[in-house]
Order: C-alpha cells, then sequence, then structure tokens
C-alpha cells in the first residue's frame, strides 16, 4: 500500500470582506499517494488556485478564511500547526509553482541568490558556503541552466527559462510534494512542452508527488493519474486518468469540459464553451451548483445538493446516476 | 558604468544651457537698464550712456547672451552686481555652502523620518501605526513650509527662548530651517513610500518569498523593501525642486545668508545679474541632484545597472 | 452614436460619484472646498471690500473677539473681513493659473502627440529644460521681470505646471493613435479633433482631474509665498499670503495675525489634496467595484 502523502478533507474556505463573502471552497476532499500525480482541471474562478494556497496556508491573512476541514501532510494535520513550523514546511516539504514566471522572480536579487535562500532556510541552514554553492549549482544542472549564470538577475533570462529557475527553487529541498499552479500558460506553446517534460522527468526522478493545476486537458493526458473536475469550488467528478479520458459516464460539466468525448490517442487543445457562466461566488445557487447550466437540469437538481456516487474510484456527483447501473452512493 | 555617467553628464549641457536661455530672456523684460539702475535713475544721461555702452548693454539680445555664457562657463564671470557693482561671483560664493547646507540638510531629515515611517506604516497596514502617520501626514504635506516656519519661530524662539532664529552662527541656526522645510517634505515621503510599499508587498515574487518558508521580517526586509525603495528615490530627486524653491522662502523668513535671501533682495533692487547668477547655481544644484539620483537608481537596480556596463 | 456617448457618460458619473462618497476623507475635502469657494463668490454681497481696507488704528492687534472673529490686524483692520476677500484672490489666483496651464498644455500636447516628429522632439526639449528649473524660481524670475500684480502672478506660476500637463495628454494620445480603430474612424470620415474629442480626451479625464485638483493646491501655495516675499499681490490687497508678510511684523504682539491666515492656506490645500485623492481611487479602473 503506497505512502499518503496528502489526504484533504471536508474543506471549506471562504473570503470575506466587509461588504460580502466568497465561497470559494465548498466542501472538498481528495488524497494523493507517494509518486502520484493528481490534476485538478476547472475553469479560472473555481477554486484551484485558492486550494492550493490553502495547502501552503497562504491565503491572504485578512480575508482568507479556512471555515473548516482538515489538510494532513504524511499523516501531520497543517491546519493546526503554529506559523513556525508551517514555515518550515513551506519550500521544504511542500513546494509551488506559480502561474506566471515573469513576475514570480524577485527582479533585484540574483537567481542564485534566490536559490541558495531556499537552502539556507531549510536543510542547509547550517551548512558552509561552498555546499550551499555547490547544491545550487546541482540545482540548476538538474533543470538545464549553466551553473554560471549563478550570478545573473532574472531579466537576463527568457520567459521558459525563468519557469526553469523557479521549478529549482521548488525542488531544491527535494519536497514531498509540488503544487504546480498553471505552470505553462504563460509560456509559448513549444517551451511548454519542455517545460512539462522536464517536470515529470524530476518528478519521477525525485518520487516527488504533484498536483497539477490546469485548464487545458492536454496537459492533464501528459502527467497526471488521478483527475479531479473542479465546479464553483466543489470537486463534482474524480477519478484515475482512464477513469476520466476513457470511461463512458461523465458529469455534463466534464462533458461540456471536453467537448466531444476524447480518444487518449488525439490530444485535446481547446475547451469548447459551456453556455452561461459560473455562478457568482457570493451567491452561489441551491442544489447543485451547476444546475442553472445543466442541459440535463431535473427539478431535484435545483433543491438537494447531489452526494457523490462511485463506480470502483470514479466519483461523481450528479443525480442522473442516481439510479444508473454500477453506481452506489458514496 | 562610466559610460552612462559620462553620457548623463553631457546630457545636462543642453538642459543646462536651455535654462540659462529661458531665465535670461525672462530677465531681460525687466524694464530699465543697467546704468540707470547702477548709478540711479535721476543720473547725467552721458554718464548713463556711457556705462551702457561699456558694459555692453547696446549690442543685440542673442550677443549678450553668447557672451554671457560664454564668461560664466570659462571664466566664472556672471557679470557685475548692480548694488554692490563687485563681481557678482564674489556676492555668492559664501553663500553657495548656505544654501547646499540648507538643502541636503533638509533632505535628510525629510528621508530619515519619512521613509521608516512609510515603510513601517504598509507593514502595518490597517491598524493605528498606519492610520495615525497617514492622517498626520495628510495634514503636515498641506502646510506651507514658511507658516510652519512662522509658527515654529513664534513657539521656539519667541515665546520657548531654545533656538535661533536669525541667521547662522552656529548649527542650532539651522533647526528651525530645515525642520518648518523638511516636515511637509517628509510627509510627502512618508506616504510616497507607504504606497510604494503597499504595492510590492502584493507583487507575485513577494508571494514566492513566503512560499519559500521565509519569515515575514525576511520578506519585508529583503525582498519587498529594495524593490519598493526604488521609485522612491525617483520621486525624491523630483520633489528637490519644490525644495529649493521652498527653501528661497525659508531663507528669507530665517534671515540665512543663502542663495535665496540673495535672490530675493536682489529682485527688489532689479540687481538682475546677480539674480540670473544665483537662479543659475541653483538650476545646476537641481540638475546635478538629478543626475544624483538617476545614478543611484542605476547603481540600485541590476535592470538598468547591466544595461550600462556593458 | 452621439446618444450611446452621452448615456455612457452618465453612467459613469454617477458611479464615480458613488465611489466618492464612499470615501469620508474626499467628502471632507469637498465640504470644506465649498465652503471656501462659496465664500470666494459671495464675499462682496456678504461684506463690502471696502470694509477689509478700513483701518481703524485705536483698535489695532486686538485678539479675535465677538465683534472681530479673528481680531485685527496692525492697522485695526478686521482679519476675518480680510481673509474672506482674501479667498477670493488666492481662490481665483490659483483657479485661474491652474486652468491655463492646462489649456496651454493640452494645446501643445495634442499637437505634439498627433502631429509627432521634430516638432514633438523640440517641444519635449523644451518641456524638458522647463522642467529643470525650480518652479519657484521661474515664478520669481518672472515675477521680478514682469512686476508685481496679479496678472504677472498668474503667468508666473502657471507657466511652470503646463509641462506636466503636456506631457499627460501626449502620452494619452500615443497610447491610442496607433490602435486601428483610430484609422477607422479616419476612414470614416471623422476629422482629427472629432478623433480626439471622442476617442482620446475620455480616457484621460479621470487623469486630468486630479491632476488639476492637486496643481490648483500647489498654485495656491505657490501663489502665497509669493505674495509673502512681497512679490505677488501686495498690501493692502488681501492675499493669504501677504496677509501672512503683514503678520510677521507683529509676531511678538499678535501671534494670532499668523494662525488665520495660515490656517486658511492649510485648510484649502488640504482640502483640494484630499478632493484629489479621493478621486484618484474613485476614478481608478483598477479598484474592484
Amino acid at each position: 500500500m503506497s505512502e499518503r502523502v496528502l489526504e484533504v478533507k471536508d474543506l471549506e474556505i471562504i473570503y470575506k470582506t466587509d461588504l460580502e463573502t466568497v465561497y470559494a471552497v465548498n466542501n472538498i476532499s481528495f488524497s494523493l499517494n507517494k509518486g502520484e500525480t493528481l490534476g485538478i482541471v476547472g475553469e479560472t474562478g473555481a477554486g484551484k488556485t485558492t486550494t492550493a494556497l490553502s495547502i501552503l496556508r497562504l491565503l491572504p491573512e485578512r480575508t482568507g478564511r479556512i471555515k473548516k476541514g482538515s489538510i494532513k501532510l504524511m499523516g501531520e494535520e497543517l491546519l493546526s500547526l503554529p506559523e513556525g513550523r508551517m514555515r518550515e514546511i513551506r519550500g521544504d516539504r511542500v513546494a509551488m509553482i506559480f502561474q506566471d514566471p515573469m513576475t514570480s522572480l524577485n527582479p533585484v536579487i540574483s537567481i542564485g541568490d534566490q536559490i541558495s535562500e531556499v537552502l539556507s532556510l531549510h536543510g542547509y541552514r547550517d551548512e558552509k558556503k561552498e555546499n550551499i554553492d555547490q547544491r545550487v549549482d546541482e540545482v540548476l544542472r538538474l533543470v538545464g541552466i549553466s551553473p554560471d549564470r549563478k550570478k545573473d538577475y532574472p531579466h537576463q533570462f527568457s520567459g521558459g527559462m525563468k519557469q526553469r529557475v523557479i521549478i529549482a527553487i521548488a525542488l531544491a529541498c527535494e519536497p514531498d510534494l509540488l503544487i504546480a499552479d498553471e505552470p505553462t500558460t504563460a509560456l509559448d506553446v513549444t517551451i511548454q512542452a519542455q517545460v512539462l517534460a522536464m517536470i515529470r522527468d524530476l518528478k519521477d526522478r525525485l518520487g516527488t508527488s504533484m498536483i497539477m493545476i490546469t485548464h487545458d486537458l492536454g496537459i492533464v493526458a501528459e502527467t497526471c493519474d488521478k483527475v479531479a473536475v473542479i465546479y464553483a469550488g466543489e470537486l463534482i467528478e474524480t477519478g484515475t486518468l482512464e477513469e476520466i479520458f476513457l470511461g463512458k459516464d461523465h458529469h455534463p460539466y466534464t462533458v461540456g469540459l471536453f467537448g466531444s468525448i476524447p480518444n487518449l490517442k488525439i490530444k485535446t487543445r481547446r475547451l469548447s464553451p459551456i453556455g452561461g457562466l459560473m455562478p457568482d461566488p457570493t451567491n452561489l445557487p441551491k442544489g447543485c451548483k451547476f444546475s442553472p447550466r445543466c442541459p440535463h437540469c431535473m427539478e431535484i437538481c435545483c433543491q438537494i445538493e447531489p452526494p457523490g456516487y462511485l463506480a470502483e474510484t470514479h466519483n461523481i456527483k450528479c443525480h442522473l446516476f442516481k439510479e444508473k447501473a454500477g453506481w452506489k452512493q458514496a | 558604468m562610466y559610460k552612462y555617467i559620462f553620457k548623463r553628464l553631457l546630457m545636462i549641457i543642453p538642459i543646462l544651457l536651455g535654462v540659462s536661455l529661458i531665465i535670461f530672456f525672462i530677465l531681460q523684460l525687466t524694464p530699465g537698464d543697467p546704468a540707470s539702475l547702477i548709478l540711479g535713475a535721476g543720473s547725467d544721461q552721458a554718464a548713463i550712456d556711457q556705462l551702457n555702452e561699456e558694459l555692453g548693454y547696446n549690442r543685440p539680445v542673442f550677443v549678450r547672451y553668447f557672451s554671457y555664457v560664454y564668461n560664466v562657463i570659462f571664466k566664472l564671470d556672471f557679470g557685475i552686481s548692480y548694488r554692490t557693482r563687485l563681481p557678482v561671483y564674489d556676492n555668492i560664493r559664501g553663500r553657495i555652502p548656505v544654501s547646499v547646507m540648507v538643502a541636503f540638510g533638509t533632505i535628510v531629515f525629510a528621508c530619515l523620518l519619512g521613509i521608516p515611517v512609510g515603510v513601517l506604516s504598509a507593514v502595518k497596514q490597517y491598524t493605528a501605526l498606519d492610520t495615525v502617520p497617514t492622517v498626520i501626514s495628510l495634514f503636515l504635506a498641506a502646510l506651507p513650509g514658511f507658516w510652519l516656519g512662522m509658527m515654529m519661530m513664534y513657539f521656539f524662539s519667541l515665546k520657548l527662548g531654545w533656538l535661533p532664529s536669525n541667521g547662522v552662527g552656529s548649527w542650532l541656526h539651522y533647526i528651525l530651517p530645515i525642520v518648518s522645510l523638511g516636515l511637509p517634505y517628509a510627509a510627502q515621503e512618508l506616504r510616497f513610500t507607504r504606497s510604494s510599499m503597499l504595492e510590492t508587498i502584493r507583487q507575485d515574487y513577494v508571494r514566492t518569498a513566503r512560499a519559500k518558508g521565509a519569515s515575514e521580517r525576511t520578506v519585508i526586509w529583503r525582498h519587498a523593501l529594495k524593490n519598493a525603495l526604488l521609485p522612491v528615490i525617483t520621486v525624491t530627486g523630483g520633489n528637490f525642486g519644490v525644495l529649493l524653491g521652498g527653501a528661497v522662502v525659508t531663507e528669507s523668513l530665517f534671515n540665512i545668508p543663502g542663495l535665496g535671501s540673495l535672490i530675493i533682495t536682489s529682485i527688489k533692487i532689479k540687481d538682475v545679474p546677480t539674480v540670473m547668477g544665483c537662479t543659475m547655481i541653483l538650476a545646476v544644484m537641481f540638475s546635478l541632484i538629478l543626475l544624483g539620483v538617476d545614478l543611484l537608481y542605476a547603481a540600485v537596480d541590476p535592470r538598468i545597472k547591466a544595461k550600462y556596463s556593458k | 452614436m452621439k446618444d450611446n456617448f452621452q448615456v455612457k457618460r452618465h453612467g459613469k458619473f454617477k458611479e464615480v460619484w458613488r465611489r466618492l462618497k464612499k470615501s469620508k476623507t474626499a467628502m471632507f475635502g469637498l465640504v470644506v472646498l465649498s465652503i471656501f469657494i462659496l465664500a470666494a463668490i459671495f464675499a462682496e454681497l456678504l461684506i463690502p471690500y471696502s470694509v477689509a481696507l478700513k483701518q481703524n488704528i485705536p483698535i489695532r492687534l486686538q485678539g479675535p473677539s465677538a465683534e472681530h472673529w479673528f481680531g485685527t490686524d496692525g492697522y485695526g483692520r478686521d482679519l476675518f473681513v480680510r481673509i474672506l476677500h482674501g479667498s477670493r484672490r488666492s481662490l481665483s489666483i490659483g483657479l485661474i493659473a491652474t486652468a491655463s496651464s492646462l489649456f496651454v498644455g493640452l494645446i501643445f500636447g495634442a499637437a505634439v502627440g498627433y502631429y509627432g516628429g521634430a516638432f514633438d522632439n523640440v517641444v519635449m526639449r523644451i518641456m524638458d529644460t522647463l522642467s529643470a528649473i525650480p518652479a519657484t524660481l521661474m515664478a520669481l524670475a518672472i515675477v521680478a521681470a514682469l512686476g508685481s500684480n496679479m496678472v504677472n502672478l498668474i503667468i508666473a506660476i502657471s507657466i511652470a505646471r503646463i509641462p506636466a500637463f503636456v506631457r499627460i495628454i501626449r502620452a494619452a494620445i500615443l497610447g491610442v493613435v496607433d490602435l486601428e480603430y483610430i484609422e477607422a474612424a479616419h476612414a470614416g470620415g471623422a476629422g482629427d479633433f472629432r478623433i480626439i474629442m471622442t476617442h482620446i480626451l475620455p480616457n484621460i479625464v479621470g487623469t486630468l482631474i486630479v491632476q488639476t485638483t492637486m496643481t490648483t493646491a500647489q498654485l495656491i501655495m505657490r501663489a502665497a509665498s509669493l505674495s509673502f516675499l512681497g512679490l505677488g499681490i501686495l498690501p493692502p490687497e488681501p492675499e493669504w499670503g501677504a496677509l501672512l508678510s503683514e503678520a510677521r511684523e507683529f509676531m511678538r504682539p499678535a501671534p494670532h495675525l499668523m494662525v488665520f491666515p495660515g490656517l486658511a492656506i492649510v485648510l484649502s490645500t488640504l482640502s483640494l489634496n484630499l478632493l484629489g485623492d479621493g478621486l484618484r481611487d474613485a476614478l481608478d479602473p483598477r479598484l474592484k467595484s
């Protein structure tokens, strides 16, 4: 039985301002085993980044609040840890790569120093400078950047190379979990493939588990073992890669996402537009959150929130599956 | 790097020439000719005409301008003061260090006071440590320096007798002028530093630093501060012009023997060469400060530094 | 098309006003400023100007009292009345000077932005040079040459602000002049002027409004500084700066003489700044609604 790296249960997150409350994440549960990659797919604003930030406890201080839930990293409950201990975990056991490489690096500090910073904060705290430098060189080579460029500044690198530096920083301490939030969205298509390949390769070598957040199904197909589809802060469908891509049954939203059900052999590049917009997170609809846009909406959908229905490891939150053969209430 | 410095120095020259041109021509509009002003309006017409001829007043305007510029650059000759009939340069030489002292003292005071408080205010946003300085600085920024000077003069000089209010005998004499001129300036530094800091803290790379597990202190000091201060440097330099203007009034108020007070008295008696000379020197000071600020910025921001060190 | 334009403008006004109302400081500024403006407009009706000049030596240098709210000055004149009439002068100088530099700046900025080329180069070099002269010094030089009266004062202080306005509108035009819809408008037969009015101006109205309030505050202060030095409005005319210079003589026996004119300057400047800040926030498209 594989080690359970991450276990998220019943997570609820809101953003509260003086004017309104945004229900960003509504009762999310998922888990990740060692070496696995979980893909979280959804539109912008569905709650993907919020979920990711909550694992690192980096939600905006004043407005972000984890109302309830549990996040366990290697069995350790993160939500009750003191901030000091959380800081030890950030960058060391859990690392995150953000979306825009152009702005994620400090423009006035050399990349070498930015990498050595994460080392000195954690495992290499008491090491001599030479050892740290050595490790920085090692890490740079890992991501395909010459160690000669250690003293260069971010603006001297292209977008793709900047993202590699960020990956280097993230993996320098060999974390158990890597969260990648749309790591290639801001890059050229040709660079995208390179960076993805590198991430996959490094992850396999180091045995890192990964959460890949994206809206691009093609990337999911290439990199993920498990998939979770997120909509209006809920995981409306989860399953293995085969179940999601090859299975016959899906949540209506997922169907919309895929356009026509694709073949693993044919890459899906574009999402076909689903009529309507995601619901206002300050004013979520009663019952199933997708009901206003769902072509199969029934009366019960507007009243009661659907429970998850399970077939092996494939979980779908939709009333359509209540009577369907092979599906049991989860 | 030196290439950059050299290039920038070269760029100042046409600007300064332009400034001299503008000021020269403005002052040429002053009614009256030099000789009348020197000898007195009621003097003998023949003497006036002769003196005007001697001073080269009858030459065309552009010739006079170029001759003036030539004299200034190559001989440091700013002409003769209509009042003292002595070379303008001798009059103003002694005053330059005084004005420099006041100006720099004020900047240093304003920055030492305004910038740290601005940083603190931004870091502690939404708390009292933010609202109190913000409110105070809003108020201070609207105060005219000379009014503040008058009030302080009244309290600290007349009533309490702690500080002198006239001239420059000792370092104590500089306190009231510098503080009265500097407080509104400090308020502006505070406000700008604060807003720059607030913006910097929201940047992605600050989030990256936090994701690395850096402590809040490290995030602020190492990552945010340097980036936030860059625009503050530029703005401080730009505001220096306003400070120089305010210094003129403050010098007048506190009777400080600097360039500013000389300008005022010279204007009133229409001593054009002295006005011209003092104004030019102050304009040069301003340009040099702007250059200094630019260079400082280039030295600190690796993006600019790299651009020019190849 | 014209109708759409009007409707858009009105909708935006309401939105900006709504956002502005949220800021207490901006509202405070607006209220105080309105009081000053009303005082300036109705000064003559409330108390004739002659009272401001009326000397009454026996009651000179008295502190505030029921009869003379702000006390009397060195010549026995009522300080409140002088400040009241001073508001007219100080505010109108500030506003006219701002309007002048705005107007000139807009014309040059528009011309330069639109036609570009060597014209652009020359004008911008001139603007750079103007900016290299500290504003107060330039004003001093102009007043020195032309003499101390209201018109010269206005000219003197407005010139230094022209470069700022030129830059704003030039930048706005440059940001837009290459866009295709400008070409389309051209092709549709629209003249240059119409293009500027309908496409470019609405985008910079916000920045201009904010700059105008801030500039007015700055110029009121500058005018007061010059008058204080005896180089702007001269006594016995009651401009706030001139009042302060009168107060200087009598600092020891009558400190109240410098408090009130100074407060007038501070309050008017502060209210303009607060209003400007509030407008900047209310007009900022980035702020979430």
